[in-house]
């Protein structure tokens, strides 16, 4: 038997925010448990917290086998020493062939580090997972620019950090049946101290996450003012590429994709965005998406309803003109 | 305290090469990537209060030595080259063990910094397993970061809150880009750079065995690279720009969008 077909079943990380299941963890465990059925082994979650109550049941109602729990006053709140640890003595002993973790600020701290210990491979930020069951293959699709790259691993587990906000939540059934394994009882709490924690005040009056119309610009916007006066017409929010806000041209809560904001308003405009997977990832679901490019090849008209190819510093005064008449 | 900023060059603009899915780098200028400059001006506001030595250690090719002269002429002290054909073709794995080794050998640290991410690949891993190879603890997306009582005081930027934590050292920091505004090189500080010296490595200097580093150490590999598919159906508007302004104005009133 070779060393890699030792590793047997799939595993998800669960997180927790003020005592509940993230949403993103919640769509982990509907995916891994498609993997766990294409593959014929079974879904295992990793549950690390305090006071945990009644969630491990409520991770086999939606969809685990088995619940490692983990539950520790020192594991109340995130630190990565002893949530490191945890992982991955539990991995060793136990083994699986896929991990995953939502790509959270919690997941894109722990994984890369669990990886390095394992010495073992990780994609990070990946929009559609895969299984090639015959061979046991881990298929890791991640926006790479304006393309789409799939990555492999061959060290085991294969793992990666999945993009929130893309998978289906799974349907809870309370009949469903799992076992619960208590883990992480001697876990020593680590040396980084956590002094205070204090909510982000956002200075934006405006919450793009709620709008229902969105003009959002990209690198190929040189002057606000056209883009502002359209989102005024519309009623609606500006939003931004990362480049846009990077450039400190708009500010970051204003940001769209993979490490921005997710958003699916009624209408997306997208003035002068070519349509990197990184920023598309954040905005594909809107109701209805008009694309303006200068560019007739650009990747955003794939996902677009609408295309206009122009000069945006031509087009948008034209669009607000139509609008008002 | 003395201080080591990973710096990585990234191409000014991205084009791929879609036959075999990785990055253009000829003929594009490379610069430094955005987030490690301010990893660069952290050092330097610490250096300048508390003392100590800042190194900059970069892995890439020959041409990576304009883009450390850049750092240097912010107030770096030294900067090491890792370059080695060796090397080529490294994953966030093989990386972070190639940073490290360097790192070890240069020995004496106090505190290592990076950006939180790279622009021409943005994984985020190379922080964190830099700090698992190191064995130091690591704190990712500080905003703010001061020295009191030998401790570091790390303010994180989390999706929804700021957290502060306290740590010893020696640690790994991942710096985000709000964390201050970097400093722009004068002329003079560009000419003084010039003087500091930049140590280049090469696999013969850190010793590793080739499957433990480039593309033969690195457990993930791209396997394609593709253009994704169409998720719409796609209706070109085409025509004068008042035409197609008022066709699509028209098209959003009928769905009662606008």
């Amino acid at each position: 038997m070779k060393e890699i077909d030792q590793y047997k079943g799939v595993w998800v990380f669960i997180e927790l925010k003020d005592g509940h299941i993230i949403r993103g963890s919640l769509e982990l465990l509907s995916l891994g448990r498609r993997f766990a059925d294409e593959l014929q082994v079974s879904l295992s979650s990793l549950l690390i917290g305090n006071q945990l109550g009644e969630l491990p049941d409520e991770l086999i109602y939606h969809g685990a086998d088995v619940v490692y729990a983990a539950e520790n006053p020192i594991l109340e709140r995130y630190t990565t020493p002893p949530y490191h640890r945890i992982v991955c003595d539990l991995i060793r002993e136990n083994k699986p062939e896929i991990v995953l973790f939502s790509s959270t600020d919690i997941g894109m701290d722990l994984a890369p580090r669990v990886a390095c210990e394992l010495k073992t491979g990780l994609s990070a930020h990946c929009v559609d997972l895969k299984v090639d069951k015959e061979n046991r293959q881990l298929l890791q699709i991640c926006p790479y620019f304006e393309y789409m790259a799939t990555i492999m691993t061959d060290t085991r587990p294969q793992m990666a950090t999945v993009q929130p906000g893309i998978d289906p939540l799974p349907k809870r059934d309370d009949s469903r049946q799992g076992k619960t394994v208590k883990v992480g009882s001697n876990v020593e709490p680590g040396d980084i101290k956590i002094v205070e924690v204090e909510p982000i005040e956002e200075e934006d009056s405006e919450n793009i996450e709620e709008a229902d119309v969105i003009v959002a610009i990209g690198r190929g916007v040189k002057d606000l003012r056209p883009a502002e006066e359209l989102t005024k017409a519309l009623r609606g929010v500006l939003g931004a590429t990362q480049p846009v806000t990077d450039s400190e041209m708009m500010p970051e809560s204003r940001m769209i994709g993979q490490t921005g904001k997710m958003v699916q308003p009624k209408l997306y405009i997208a003035c002068g965005i070519s349509g990197a997977g990184q920023h598309t990832v954040g905005m594909q679901n809107s109701g209805t998406i008009v694309a303006i490019n200068i560019d007739e090849k650009a990747p955003i008209f794939k996902i677009a309803d609408y295309g206009i190819v122009g000069d945006i510093s031509k087009v948008l005064p034209a669009l607000i003109d139509s609008l008002k008449s | 305290m003395n201080i080591v900023v990973c710096v990585k060059q990234v191409p000014e603009e991205i084009r791929i090469n879609k036959t075999k899915g990785t990055l253009m780098r000829d003929g594009i200028k490379g610069v430094i990537n955005p987030c490690d400059k301010n990893a660069i001006e952290t050092a330097i506001a610490l250096k300048e209060k508390h003392g100590g030595k800042v190194t900059l250690v970069s892995m890439g090719p020959q041409d990576v030595e304009n883009t450390m002269t850049h750092g240097l002429a912010m107030g770096a002290d030294q900067a090491i080259l890792i370059c080695d054909m060796a090397f080529a073709g490294a994953d966030t794995l093989a990386t972070a063990f190639s940073l490290a080794t360097a790192i070890k050998k240069l020995g004496d640290f106090q505190l290592v910094l990076c950006g939180r991410e790279t622009m021409d690949s943005g994984t985020q891993h190379v922080g964190p397993q830099l700090a698992q190879y190191l064995g130091i603890n690591q704190v990712t997306y500080v905003v703010n970061l001061t020295f009191e009582n030998g401790k570091i005081i790390a303010k994180r930027r989390l999706k929804e809150e700021y957290e502060t934590v306290e740590v010893g050292l020696p640690v790994l920091v991942t710096v985000v880009k709000g964390i201050n505004e970097p400093r722009m090189p004068t002329y003079l500080d560009i000419y003084e750079a010039s003087k500091k010296e930049t140590f280049k490595w090469c696999n013969a200097d850190l010793g590793l065995k080739n499957d433990q580093i480039g593309l033969q150490g690195s457990p993930t590999k791209i396997v394609n690279v593709f253009e994704p598919v169409a998720k719409r159906q796609c209706q070109m508007l085409k025509g004068s720009i008042e035409d197609v302004s008022n066709m699509l104005v028209q098209n959003l009133k009928s769905k009662d969008l606008v």
